[in-house]
């Protein structure tokens, strides 16, 4: 579970937080919603621990990230809007590495190069992965750790429609696991039934909460549509299965 | 039981002594009565001086002879001349400088003096207007130390230590080898350590001092208006100065070593106000300042090794007309520390060939071992050496190589130089002696 | 933000930063250039050194300009190498001082190494094994100071060219700022009247501590001629205990801003 009370923070001597509350459920996909600047990322950054917020308190399954930063960090993952790895290392060199550094087995890693399609250019060094591969080797990163909390940044922004659609089958089925799942994001509309709940964040507090069975199609300046990627879209069924196999590793 | 063992040893120590003083009282008495050349067989055991040879004779000792003076005076006078003392262990003299104690005092002229052993006395051998003397494979040991009950000799002997001995400080000390007022003597293999100077001239002429070492002592060589000297294969090493060569001429110093003279201001070898001599292939490492030159004129200075000394070259002002190529001046941390200004008459360039300076320019596109540029070897630190010691925690400091880098382009002004016309590169004793190789092949 | 004290050797995670920094200096082609040159410089000082004092000499001027300023930029590139990943790297249940240590552990490990190569062929051919392995351990010394160096500009600045700015800006100015400030301030008479200040000013430097050292200690030129005073001389008694404990001292002090400073990082 994630809680945010009056959250503030200034860049220099602009706010950018305001006082912003939300929660974030075990079992739930929130999506935190709001036009460019609106604090979305900042807030997940605060409660990723990357960055101290001015005032308030944010808590991961009780524990404040601030004060009791590295166990909060140990109940979460967090994937960054642009995930950049070190440039000269292999895809399964940096998954090893993290795995490692989480204390995670490292057998896991395979697991993870496989469901985010990556087997392939496991050797490749990841200066040399296009952006959409990067976004998914953050994802399998994202996944790595099994943590109970999963915290997304714009996390469809570089993937193709068949992978932003497999991203939200596999969100579902972690959520549906008991994971607690906060994503930020613009390309709102896409998430139009995935999403257990969405708040609509502006101007450094969170203004409202939309319905998630009926979002809006564009928010802030995405030009995506659902509609693209209904083509390659693979069966929610067939990435739960792959999934199911995975959990048990 | 005790009771009667007491006499009996009392007994014994005074026959003992009644024979060595016997000893001492025959062996003058031996003198007094041998004929002129007569040779006098010196066996083991201590004889008492002091003894006093006045007419042409030959004393060898035995293995374990020695003629202990009685710490006053001198132990042995030679007054005659075509004397020889060898094989003894001469010990004891007194220690007033001002009366001239020494082990031996010699004023006969054609001395030998070899392979004697020279120990707990002022000056060793001390030679007084006599010529040609032969000073040959002796061993001096000063006297460091004298017992705290004896009464001063002079004020500033040293500091009381309760009962214990005490220093003797060095400049009560004598010197190993002293001549005064002599000519054409020979000094040659002696090992001479801890007096206060190795060897000390002083109007001596035409004297030739060669394979001796001379260590732990203040000045190794104490030189002073004595001319036409020759020192070769000498060592002066662990001394406050090397040697110290002053107000002569004439002289010729090849092939020795001034090594490891290390202490504040300690000198490898000065040179100062000497003219015309020749200074040749010496090595001179590890000093505090390799050599120093002051107020000499025309000298030659060729072949040299300075190497590792604080300061390699210290060059007064007042010199001129000396001569300086194929020296090396390699890993010191001072090259030179002079005051002379450009227009000096002194060449540091001979027939085209320069020295060689460890941090100038190989440009040397002729490839005949000499610099393509002139080298300009600078004082970066002057008389702040002397104003501010500390500036030693500079010595070969990247930006002491930086400014002497820069200087080598564009003079820095305010700052003393030395300036070689025909440096000399790493490879120049290698292709001087390929081309001396050739030169012997015939051409076929 | 605490500061996870007890995180830094939490072993799987050092394990995993060794390892990494480990694998990327072995693939880093400058690294490659290093030990080449380390080697080359190593056996150019036996080859055109004619004692193995002089070599001692030869490889002490490597040490002083080459291996710091190696050291610095190897500390600048390592932490710079993964600027762009610290979001994803400090959302890690790791404390940063961790990445700093382990950053730091990995480099030194790897200059003892690479440092054999620059040492080995003096060693091979050589007498004075002690007086060379005495110096390799100083100059191990050296490059800790200046790794830790590189590591602080790597991770104060935003990008690697600020970051290459303020390291060789620090390196020029310790290696000839330092001792020309120091040439300029000694004609002031003032300090003339304090040469203990003076002298310890320069002898907080690690650049300078080393050679001071490596001079009077290893290479035995006389440093009775300089009249020091009670405190110079000690130093130049025990320059090889000062240089340790000021390289030391240095180290630690840099890992500690560079651990304070990814502490205060904000995105």
């Amino acid at each position: 579970m994630i809680a945010a009370e009056n959250l503030t923070k200034n860049y220099g001597r602009t706010p950018v937080l305001r006082g912003l509350t939300l929660r974030a459920e075990p079992g739930e996909i929130t999506l935190l919603v709001g036009a460019n600047g609106a604090g979305k990322s900042t807030t997940m950054k605060v409660l990723a621990g990357l960055i101290r917020p001015g005032g308030g308190r944010a808590t991961v399954h009780g524990l404040d990230v601030v004060t009791d930063r590295i166990n909060a960090q140990r109940l979460l993952s967090y994937l960054p809007q642009s995930p950049s790895f070190h440039l000269r290392l292999t895809c399964a060199e940096v998954l090893r590495f993290y795995a490692r550094l989480r204390g995670v087995i490292v057998s896991r890693c395979d697991a993870m190069l496989e469901l985010t399609g990556l087997s392939e250019v496991a050797r490749v060094r990841t200066g040399k992965l296009s952006g959409g591969m990067r976004q998914r080797l953050g994802l399998a990163l994202l996944l790595l750790a099994d943590a109970p909390v999963l915290l997304l940044d714009e996390p469809g922004l570089s993937l193709d429609p068949s992978w932003r659609k497999r991203l939200q089958g596999t969100l579902q089925f972690e959520a549906q696991r008991g994971k607690t799942v906060l994503i930020t994001t613009h390309l709102v509309a896409e998430w139009n039934g995935v999403a257990d709940r969405c708040l609509l964040c502006g101007d450094g507090v969170i203004e409202r909460e939309l319905d998630p069975t009926d979002l809006p199609h564009d928010f802030g300046d995405s030009t995506s549509s659902l509609h693209e990627c209904d083509r390659e879209m693979p069966s929610p069924v067939s990435v739960e299965n792959e999934l199911r196999s995975i959990v048990s590793i | 039981m005790i009771t009667h063992a007491l006499p009996r040893f009392f007994l014994l120590l005074l026959i003992a002594l009644a024979i060595g003083t016997s000893n001492a009282a025959t062996l003058q008495d031996r003198i007094n009565a041998a004929a002129p050349n007569e040779t006098i067989h010196i066996a083991a055991g201590v004889y008492g001086g002091a003894i006093v040879i006045n007419k042409q004779l030959t004393l060898v000792g035995e293995p374990g002879a020695e003629v202990r003076g009685p710490g006053v005076g001198k132990v042995i006078t030679i007054a005659a001349d075509d004397v020889t003392v060898t094989g003894l262990r001469i010990t004891d003299s007194g220690l007033n400088l001002f009366d001239d104690d020494a082990a031996v005092f010699v004023t006969g002229n054609r001395a030998t003096i070899e392979n004697d052993t020279i120990a707990n006395s002022l000056h060793g051998i001390y030679l007084k207007k006599v010529s040609g003397a032969r000073i040959l494979g002796n061993r001096i040991e000063g006297k460091t130390t004298i017992a705290a009950s004896s009464e001063p000799v002079e004020k500033g002997v040293g500091q009381s230590a309760e009962n214990c001995d005490t220093t003797l400080v060095e400049n009560r000390r004598g010197n190993g080898i002293h001549q005064w007022n002599c000519d054409g003597n020979l000094i040659s293999g002696n090992d001479i350590s801890e007096t206060r100077d190795g060897i000390y001239f002083s109007f001596t002429n035409n004297s030739r001092v060669e394979n001796n070492v001379v260590h732990r002592t203040r000045y190794g060589l104490h030189y002073m208006y004595s001319d036409g000297n020759v020192f070769e294969n000498n060592t002066f090493t662990e001394n406050a100065a090397g040697a110290a060569i002053m107000f002569s001429k004439g002289l010729t110093i090849r092939g020795n070593r001034f090594v490891n003279n290390r202490g504040f201001r300690a000198y490898g070898l000065i040179f100062q106000s000497t003219d015309n001599s020749l200074l040749e292939k010496n090595d001179i490492e590890l000093n505090a300042v390799g050599l120093s030159f002051s107020q000499c004129i025309g000298n030659t200075v060729t072949g040299n090794n300075v190497r590792g000394n604080y300061i390699g070259l210290k060059f007064g002002s007042n010199s001129d007309d000396n001569r300086f190529s194929e020296n090396q001046f390699v890993r010191n941390l001072h090259p030179v520390e002079t005051s002379t200004a450009k227009g000096d008459s002194n060449k540091w360039a001979v027939k085209g060939v320069g020295n060689f300076w460890e941090d100038g320019a190989d440009l040397d596109f002729n490839r005949d071992g000499i610099g393509d540029l002139p080298h300009r070897e600078i004082d970066l630190f002057g008389v702040l050496r002397r104003d501010f010691p500390a500036v030693a925690f500079l010595s070969d400091s990247p930006t002491v190589k930086l400014l002497r880098f820069a200087n080598e382009r564009a003079t820095i002004p305010g700052l003393s130089t030395i300036d070689d016309p025909s440096p000399l590169t790493s490879q120049f004793w290698k292709i001087r002696a390929h081309r001396a190789a050739r030169a012997i092949v015939p051409n076929k | 933000m605490n500061f996870a004290l007890s995180s830094p050797f939490e072993t799987h995670a050092l394990h995993a930063l060794l390892a990494r920094e480990f694998r990327a200096a072995l693939i880093n082609r400058y690294f490659h250039v290093f030990c080449a040159l380390a080697l080359i410089g190593g056996a150019t000082a036996v080859l055109f050194s004619e004692d193995t004092n002089a070599t001692g000499f030869f490889i002490l001027q490597i040490a002083l300009y080459f291996v710091s300023l190696f050291a610095l930029l190897t500390g600048v590139s390592s932490a710079q190498g993964e600027r762009e990943e610290w979001p994803l790297l400090f959302a890690q249940p790791v404390g940063r001082g961790a990445f700093v240590i382990g950053k730091f552990c990995a480099l030194f490990l790897i200059f003892g190494g690479v440092l054999l190569l620059l040492f080995l062929p003096a060693l091979v051919t050589g007498s004075a094994a002690t007086m060379l392995l005495r110096l390799y351990f100083q100059t191990l010394l050296l490059a800790a100071a200046f790794v830790s160096c590189g590591l602080v500009a790597g991770f104060l600045a935003n990008d690697r060219s600020q970051a290459l700015i303020i390291g060789v800006s620090a390196w020029l100015f310790l290696l000839f700022g330092v001792d020309l400030m120091a040439l300029f301030a000694a004609r002031w008479p003032l300090l003339q009247s304090v040469p203990d200040l003076w002298v310890a000013a320069l002898m907080l430097n690690p650049l300078d501590a080393f050679r001071i050292e490596a001079l009077f200690a290893l290479q035995q030129i006389p440093a009775e001629a300089a009249n020091k005073t009670p405190l110079a001389a000690w130093w130049i008694d025990h320059a090889a205990l000062w240089f340790s404990a000021i390289a030391v001292m240095w180290t630690l002090a840099l890992i500690a801003f560079s651990a304070f400073r990814l502490e205060r990082w904000e995105e």
